[in-house]
């Protein structure tokens, strides 16, 4: 990496324990270091209860830290006072399964909601509509459809709308694709994509499948009881099979091949991310 | 391998089904399914969103009756509210969020629940939930209160509490939408470990490595069976899979990416460890061949 600005969001140290002082008290972060400068795409993983959504609601201030700080493009959490809305906006937070939380019976009032919040004037809270709608591949038109009568993956991006209607500079997400169709899946990967070309946009991806990860993620966090257990490049990360299956995880298709290849004697490198180098390696084998 | 007979399970004929809400428009889910599940098969139901897929499983066991035409289990059809009983106990259904199925505070008792309600004798009861418990691996959690179980733990749950039921059927809906990659390899295993002891199993699921596992996809699109055959069969028609929204498993993406470099590389190949071998097969010819 050239050398980072300010990073747009930087946890330091955080602890976070649920059901504090009784008998069921949980530690869900124990001391997790993480940083997210502009411009990369930072993927989170770990299994279940490892505190991955513990971890993405402290982002925007959602969870206040119990001890450690969120420091916010350089200033902490706590700083922010009554400011804090202005975090919300920067740091846009679309949680696991988002179509839930659609609650407006029209589509374009969904995704008005946060802009008119904002205080903005009835003709730019339309432009911020239809921008919205138009990236994440929604006809301005639907704005009139009832939110109840769209498809699933239809909801999804119009949730996915009405974060970025806001126009948050980090969008964090939870499990983005989960329970969407192949195709569905497919078209939310290719907006993600195309918002980060928008410049000076940062990302960070909760998520249980590796396929996304190594898709949208320029780096990623492992998070194993709420610790952060390795951090590096993509590809660095998933060439560490045995620490990510022993922590209940996976490696993306590719690897899983190239894995099994290597068990069995051949000279491939793990480093490799896209089918089309691990074709390449495998035709240089044959070759050989 | 299989266990497979072509005696019939669940027989679905002329099946449609329509959702009708007050004041809002009618959603037609189902549109003349006809499919039959035998005993002891190991089947996958995939399709876009909205295609049918829960909204066809729902009707297994009667969480929803034909709109038109009928689903007959065994011998008893679901319209008939007499033979609720012995559908119900024939065809265990577990879902995506197993918090809507965990009823029980303790592990053992939520086990315990369904046969218990059926009147099975104390001891018998006992053995039920010992061998549910046994199947699925949670023994060792068995007097944990079961809101204090890992999401993989719950859907484990889930499944041991439609298990004690003594089914011959089990259908999951998305079952592993939400499980970490352990959880969901742990998941699979259980699946396929009760598949061995002949009880047949449905899963709708939009994962396609996961699907291939399975001796029968079922591919439904806009409410009808598009079309159904071995994974072989089913996913070697790529025209087919890309206009019904869906695509064909990991491991033959990879294939179809070597077989641009080495020509002939076969491309039917449904699963990762078969992919290795087979890159394994063609390495190891050529190396001998050179010598």
């Amino acid at each position: 990496m050239t050398e980072p600005d300010i990073p747009v969001i930087e946890v330091r140290d955080l602890f976070h324990t649920y059901l504090a002082g009784t008998a069921l008290e949980v530690d869900s972060l124990r001391g997790v270091h993480l940083k997210v400068y502009p411009n990369e795409a930072v993927g989170i993983i770990g299994p279940t209860g490892s505190g991955k959504s513990t971890l993405l609601h402290h982002l925007n201030g959602l969870i206040r830290p119990m001890k450690g700080d969120v420091l916010i493009k350089g200033t902490s959490i706590f700083q922010w006072g009554e400011h804090i809305k202005e975090v919300r906006m920067k740091v846009g937070l679309v949680f696991q399964n988002p179509e839930r939380q659609l609650f407006e019976q029209f589509a374009g009032d969904d995704v008005a909601f946060g802009p008119r919040n904002m205080g903005f004037e009835p003709e730019q809270v339309r432009v911020r509509v239809k921008e919205a709608m138009e990236m994440v591949g929604l006809p301005f038109l639907y704005k009139d459809r009832l939110t109840s009568q769209l498809s699933l993956g239809e909801k999804r991006r119009l949730a996915l709308a009405g974060v970025l209607a806001m126009d948050p500079q980090v969008l964090v997400l939870d499990e983005p694709t989960a329970s969407l169709d192949p195709s569905g899946r497919r078209t939310l990967l290719s907006i993600l994509t195309q918002w980060r070309t928008l410049g000076d946009r940062a990302m960070v991806i909760a998520s249980h499948n590796m396929e996304d990860i190594v898709e949208l993620a320029d780096r990623v966090f492992v998070l194993a009881n709420g610790k952060v257990i390795l951090s590096s490049s993509t590809g660095d990360v998933f060439s560490h099979y045995d620490v990510l299956i022993q922590n209940g995880l996976a490696v993306p298709a590719v690897l899983e091949l190239l894995h099994g290849l290597k068990k069995r004697g051949y000279p491939v490198s793990l480093d490799i991310l896209t089918a089309q180098e691990a074709a390449k390696a495998i035709k240089g084998l044959y070759d050989a | 391998m299989s266990v497979r007979t072509s005696r019939p399970l669940i027989r679905i004929s002329g099946l449609h089904y329509t959702y009708q809400e007050d004041d809002q428009r009618p959603i037609h889910a189902l549109n003349g399914i006809d499919l039959v599940i035998h005993e002891g098969e190991y089947v996958a139901i995939i399709g876009a969103n909205g295609s049918g897929k829960s909204t066809l499983l729902k009707h297994f066991n009667a969480l929803l009756l034909p709109t038109q035409g009928d689903v007959v289990v065994l011998k008893w059809n679901t319209r008939d509210p007499e033979v609720l009983r012995n559908i119900r106990s024939t065809v265990g259904m577990v879902f995506q969020s197993p918090d809507t199925q965990i009823i029980a505070t303790v592990v053992e008792e939520d086990v315990a629940f369904g046969p218990e309600n059926l009147g099975i004798p104390e001891e018998e009861l006992g053995e039920r939930v010992e061998q549910a418990l046994e199947l699925v691996g949670l023994k060792h959690l068995r007097k944990r209160p079961s809101h204090m179980l890992s999401e993989g733990q719950k859907q484990l749950l889930a499944i041991a509490s439609a298990l004690s039921m003594k089914p011959r059927c089990l259908a999951f809906d998305e079952s592993t939408a939400m499980l970490d990659p352990g959880a969901r390899r742990r998941f699979i295993d259980t699946m396929s470990r009760l598949h061995q002891q002949g009880i047949a199993i449905v899963t709708a699921t939009h994962n396609m490595d996961e699907a291939a596992l399975a001796q029968r996809v079922v591919v439904l699109s806009e409410g009808i069976v598009a079309v159904h055959g071995p994974p072989s069969e089913v996913f070697t028609q790529k025209k087919l899979l890309t206009d019904l929204k869906l695509e064909v498993p990991t491991s033959m993406r990879l294939a179809e990416r070597i077989g641009t470099y080495i020509p002939g590389f076969p491309q039917d190949l449904l699963t990762v460890p078969e992919l290795v071998n087979t890159v394994d097969s063609y390495l190891g010819q050529r190396r001998s061949s050179l010598i």
